[in-house]
């Protein structure tokens, strides 16, 4: 935490940074983003009907 | 899932085989389920996505596509199933219910986990034929915002086997090689059919492990089928799947770091259940074990995963070293479940006497099953920023905050977790985001209780909601005030400042609207509050916050032009020098005090229940407080008084001419009028308007226009349509929207003795008016739909006609949520006690349920009937005549009758006749009933077609009343059949190319069906015409009511008058079929509305659904344009051949019943 005057900025301390490949991509997506996006990709025919929450409003305020 | 997989393939992002996927949407999840079953079959890649209600839809065909050995994968968002109430929360209850389908089934826990056994899922479906269900946790994994690590393209193309597509090609469906799939088997071959699946189900477990390794070996995320985290020596050991188990592994976490034998088992692939790899993840060490189910299975032994349990250790003869097995549900409708109730299991598992069987997160005082647990447990880390943001739905605190998550997520080492909590109204809402930022990956899978960051993004909040209830002691408090501060000390609810002082908070106001209009930003404040939050959390250094915030505004709005580009980042600078920290006092100064419902008058329920509710403390309810049945009281939302309006109608009765139109449209019952007697008047408070009422047939009355202040919505559509305008003052009408600060107490006190005025006397008026029917008490007020809904007032109109004796069936909708969503609920009754009686059965069947309704009014009629005639001795011919033969279509006529019932009653009450007490209990229903069958065009057009069609060949007396919009709007805007061609809407993203189905003329194709097409907003005479034709129409009756929506992208304040041009264009005619007039010899079909005198287009620019494609692809919106153009022309056309044309029916109405 810091004060309204912007002194004393702490940035947190990250212990280490993710594991993974040299490569990796990381990105912040929602649980539908990241079945859909694997999903999209291995498919050719995808048939829908909207219900909540198997879709995720794309908008809002 | 299916959204964004429409947006990718209308932006022709292509999958691994080089082509763009085929996204269909179908009419229900039964149709979608059966072009999957079918395209399987032709042999192509084939996927979908459902929850709840949608599962149970599919199970018919997900019994063929396992029976077939078809590969596929359906991810389900795992939501709670209707039982009691519908809920669109989360828990395991639909997958459950399809456990015996034949299908694999694997959980993830976490969002990286959805992705990652996604792809998991498709491989290993490929490799063994056996289709899966992948299915996560609906809302706190599926709205998730979590950071993970993103498969590479490459990466999923070496997990799908070219030679195991090919497979699926070779044995698709083909004339050039022909084969019989789908027979009908008899006895001698089906059973042993059955068992020849086998050797694929059995193989399904290797093949995940399998597949698991080479994942692993691609990515280095390690998976298994079933995982075991925890002490390596643990005697106490949790069973579960679902994302519980990150607050059950963060618990186990904290425990056996302090040396208790504790540990997680963490299911993934739940069918096959595979006994020796579950048993193997159990520590040998393990002698007690408590399963967690998130479903509910009355009746059985035990809960799915539990029986699972039982049996695996009892079949591998582990069940005598580990002897003690509990079974606990938790979590039903997403309740939260956190490490403090993992931890209280840990202990009940190490009680001498443990429940067998338990509950968790509830408070159970009838059957005595749920376990009290201690909150104070907590795993939160003192190095993790936890922020909680309360803010409108309107006012872009959600959108800010993912914002901010996706800022430290993608570019920082740190990880960040955002969830959002909307409440269920559509107007007013409050959103609650919960944002952790950690150097950690974050699994904390539960609310933030412990908040080191609390903004508050509207100031009136403090008043009506507990905002600081999850400040931890010293947190930062961030509030958007439009006082300094030197002075918000005394504006701020004792109660809040006794938090402050007691916590010790550090308080922190900003003007944020002030700031927000300096810059050119109107009142979008997010940015503002946004960049508050990075000044004051550290969570990065200021200057590289500031850059972030900024670089995301040029991302976001950099098509937009530089000027307001500009205004955002003068935002943002502004922001800094306008947060000012406030030198908390030691002492309690306010006079202020937060608003309870708790001791708010009302009925013994509401006091004990929906109060509670109201104040957000239904969580604290126990078992023995709710119904055993999901019957709760109607006439509750008048206690609400949400009083979210900015502005509100204010009358002046000089100009008024007393047309009614503004009662009418209003969406939320907030503007009335009342005629009553002079002599009723007494103790009139200063400022309470009346003037005489003009019409003759009240004689001696007054009229007053009268708002409800606190339950205005402000969205101005009754003056918009007020028709009558001063002359000696600019824009002043007779009724003006005025700063409700200004007006509320002396309106506030207003209401109230409005609401004291005796009620009309609906005999004596003429109601087939529109002027008469608004003298009317609506029996549906105060909705939570949104501000300007065009839908609720049709239904306030009926509620106005008809409430007092109206049954509704209602559909999933809009219509069920403003309708029919705790706390509270719009429908209420009168003085009598008479009102509406509602229910909503499910989305698909509504029309039948409706049908069911009349059908046992009417069996009851012919009962009743029988043994009134069997009395007749008693009761007197003439009387049993009258009852049986009265007329009831007048107010007159009803009342009565009503009159006649209960002389019949009083007298029946005095006889000792044998079916005296039987006829008492039933003869209500002299007084004829009027069944409501009401829904939106997701329902009628699609989903509940089939079912609403069938009803209308019918014959019976059931009025269905269909509030079009033309799009599925409680979802979020998806086309239905309903969606005119060109416009554009979710699953029609380059707008809908083709014509708008006509049900209307779908109906009146039977004869014997009432069909009605209206526009309030453009004929309100029509309108009121029509429904009372349709409700007096002895048969069944659609009436189909143009309804604006928020999805139109309109301006809400003028929608009402919108409908004009709506009509004006030729895209809604309004008409009215009645079989009556045909079989009278006489014309039944009645074209209402002139002929167009305006074109298709003029309207489309004033519709951001149209006018969006024209930006979009211009060439693409001239086409579609043309063509809806001539869709018009060309039913016009044919509306007016119909209008001109006699229609013989060969059978009356009678005829056709008998």
């Amino acid at each position: 935490m810091t004060s309204a005057d912007g002194t004393n900025d702490k940035s947190m301390a990250v212990a280490e940074p993710p594991q993974g490949k040299a490569s990796s991509k990381f990105v912040t997506v929602d649980g539908n983003e990241a079945a859909a996006f694997v999903a999209h990709q291995v498919s050719e025919v995808i048939a829908i009907y909207p219900i909540t929450p198997a879709y995720t409003r794309l908008a809002d305020g | 899932m299916g959204e964004l997989s429409d947006a990718w393939s209308a932006q022709q992002r292509i999958n691994i085989f080089g082509t763009v996927p085929d996204v269909i949407e179908m009419q229900s999840e039964g149709g979608a389920a059966g072009a999957v079953h079918g395209s399987l079959q032709a042999g192509a890649l084939t996927t979908t996505f459902t929850a709840s209600q949608g599962l149970l839809l599919m199970i018919p065909n997900m019994y063929k596509i396992a029976g077939e050995l078809l590969p596929t994968v359906f991810h389900i968002a795992a939501r709670t199933l209707a039982t009691h109430a519908l809920s669109i929360f989360g828990d395991h209850s639909d997958v459950m219910s399809i456990r015996q389908a034949g299908w694999a089934m694997l959980a993830s826990n976490s969002v990286q986990e959805v992705q990652d056994l996604a792809m998991i899922s498709h491989a290993a479906t490929l490799r063994s034929r056996v289709p899966f269900i992948h299915f996560f946790d609906g809302f706190r994994t599926s709205h998730e915002v979590n950071k993970i690590e993103q498969l590479s393209r490459d990466e999923i193309r070496a997990m799908i086997e070219d030679d195991l597509v090919q497979a699926c090609r070779d044995r698709a469906m083909d004339p050039d090689k022909p084969v019989l799939r789908g027979s009908a088997q008899n006895p001698d071959v089906f059973f042993q059919a059955r068992e020849a699946c086998n050797p694929y189900h059995n193989a399904v477990p290797q093949i995940v492990r399998e597949t698991m390794q080479q994942f692993r070996e691609l990515t280095g995320r390690s998976y298994d089928l079933f995982e075991y985290v925890g002490a390596d020596d643990a005697e106490r050991v949790i069973v579960m799947m679902g994302s519980g188990a990150g607050a059950v592994e963060e618990a186990v976490s904290r425990l056996s770091s302090a040396g208790e034998k504790v540990g997680l088992v963490k299911v993934r692939l739940y069918r096959p259940f595979e006994t020796a790899a579950f048993v193997a993840a159990l520590p040998e060490s393990t002698r007690k074990v408590a399963v967690l189910d998130r479903t509910k299975e009355p009746g059985a032994v035990g809960e799915p995963l539990y029986q699972d349990v039982v049996a695996a250790l009892a079949e591998t003869g582990r069940l005598s070293s580990c002897p003690t097995v509990l079974g606990g549900r938790y979590g039903l409708s997403s309740k939260e479940f956190t490490p403090a109730m993992a931890s209280r299991i840990f202990e009940e598992l190490d009680s001498s006497d443990p429940k067998r069987h338990f509950t968790i997160g509830i408070v159970d005082d009838v059957t005595h099953l749920s376990l009290k647990w201690d909150p104070r447990f907590s795993t939160e880390e003192e190095d993790v920023t936890r922020a909680v943001f309360y803010g409108l739905g309107s006012d872009g605190t959600v959108g800010a905050s993912k914002n901010s998550v996706k800022i430290i997520g993608e570019n920082t080492p740190m990880y960040a977790q955002g969830y959002f909590v909307y409440d269920s109204k559509k107007a007013g809402s409050v959103t609650v985001s919960h944002v952790r930022f950690s150097p950690r990956p974050i699994q904390s899978t539960y609310l933030i209780d412990r908040a080191n960051f609390v903004a508050c993004h509207q100031f009136n909040f403090l008043e009506r909601i507990d905002v600081l209830t999850t400040a931890q002691p010293g947190a930062t408090f961030l509030l958007n005030s439009p006082y300094g501060p030197d002075e918000v000390w005394d504006k701020i609810p004792k109660e809040v400042q006794q938090q402050i002082i007691d916590k010790q908070l550090r308080l922190f106001v900003v003007d944020a609207i002030s700031v927000a209009q300096e810059a050119g930003m109107g009142m979008r404040i997010n940015t503002i509050m946004q960049t508050c939050f990075f000044a004051l959390s550290g969570v990065l250094p200021r200057d590289q916050a500031i850059e972030q915030i900024k670089e995301a505004i040029r991302k976001t709005y950099g098509k937009r032009g530089q000027t307001i580009l500009d205004r955002n980042f003068a935002a943002v600078d502004a922001a800094l020098t306008g947060l000012f920290e406030v030198q908390v006092p030691s002492d309690i100064t306010s006079t202020i005090k937060r608003i309870s419902y708790s001791h708010s008058e009302g009925a013994d329920f509401v006091q004990r229940v929906t109060s509670m509710l109201l104040d957000g403390r239904g969580d604290l309810l126990p078992v023995s407080a709710l119904p055993v049945d999901g019957t709760f009281p109607t006439d509750t939302a008048k206690i609400e008084k949400r009083s979210i309006a900015q502005e509100i109608p204010i009358w002046d009765g000089d100009i008024c001419i007393q047309c009614g139109l503004c009662t009418l449209v209003c969406p939320h019952a907030a503007i009335r009028s009342k005629a009553y007697p002079k002599s009723s008047v007494n103790g009139v408070p200063d400022g309470f308007e009346s003037r005489d009422w003009k019409g003759k047939e009240l004689p001696d009355h007054l009229l007053t226009i009268q708002v409800a202040p606190e339950d205005c919505t402000g969205c101005g559509i009754c003056v918009d349509v007020c028709p009558a305008k001063s002359k000696e003052v600019v824009k002043h009408k007779a009724i003006n929207m005025e700063p409700k600060l200004e007006h509320l107490d002396r309106e506030r006190d207003n209401f109230e003795y409005f609401l004291s005025l005796p009620e009309v006397d609906r005999t004596q008026i003429r109601t087939e008016t529109v002027k008469g029917s608004q003298l009317l008490q609506p029996l549906f007020e105060y909705s939570g739909a949104c501000a300007g809904c065009g839908e609720t007032p049709y239904l306030k109109l009926m509620s106005q006609l008809y409430g007092d004796r109206a049954l509704i069936a209602n559909a999933t909708g809009c219509s069920s949520i403003y309708g029919g969503n705790l706390p509270t609920t719009p429908w209420s009754a009168n003085s009598d006690g008479r009102g509406p009686t509602w229910n909503n059965s499910l989305f698909e069947d509504n029309a039948e349920f409706g049908l069911g309704l009349r059908l046992a009014l009417d069996q009851k009629r012919d009962h009743a009937e029988f043994l009134l005639k069997s009395i007749a001795g008693t009761v007197g011919d003439d009387a049993v005549r009258a009852i049986l033969e009265a007329p009831q279509t007048t107010e007159t006529e009803i009342l009565e009758q009503r009159k006649r019932v209960s002389g019949l009653k009083e007298q029946l009450a005095a006889s000792d006749e044998e079916y005296a007490g039987k006829l008492a209990a039933l003869a209500d229903v002299f007084v004829n009933r009027s069944v409501w069958i009401v829904g939106g065009d997701g329902w009628a057009y699609d989903i509940g077609f089939g079912g609403l069609d069938h009803v209308l060949t019918t014959g019976r007396n059931v009025n269905i009343l269909v509030l079009d919009t033309g799009v599925y709007s409680n979802t979020g805007g998806q086309a239905s059949k309903a969606t005119p061609r060109a416009a554009v809407a979710k699953f029609a993203a380059a707008g809908k190319p083709s014509r708008k189905k006509d049900l209307g003329m779908l109906a009146v194709s039977y004869g014997n069906v009432y069909v009605a097409q209206v526009a309030m907003g453009s004929n309100p005479a029509q309108t009121v015409k029509a429904f009372r034709e349709a409700e007096s129409y002895p048969g069944p009756s659609l009436l189909m009511a143009y309804s604006h929506c928020i999805a139109h992208g309109i301006d809400m304040t003028t929608a009402m008058t919108h409908q004009k041009t709506v009509v004006q264009t030729g895209f809604w005619p309004l008409f009215r079929y009645d079989p009556r007039e045909a079989n009278a010899g006489e014309q039944p079909f009645h074209l209402d509305s002139r002929k167009p005198s305006k074109p298709f287009r003029e309207l489309a620019m004033k519709e951001a659904r149209f006018a969006m494609l024209t930006r979009m692809d211009g060439e693409r919106a001239d086409l579609l344009l043309e063509q809806a153009q001539r869709d018009i022309d060309d039913q016009w056309r044919y509306y007016e051949q119909m209008a001109g044309v006699e229609r013989a029916i060969v059978n009356d109405f009678e005829e056709a019943q008998s």
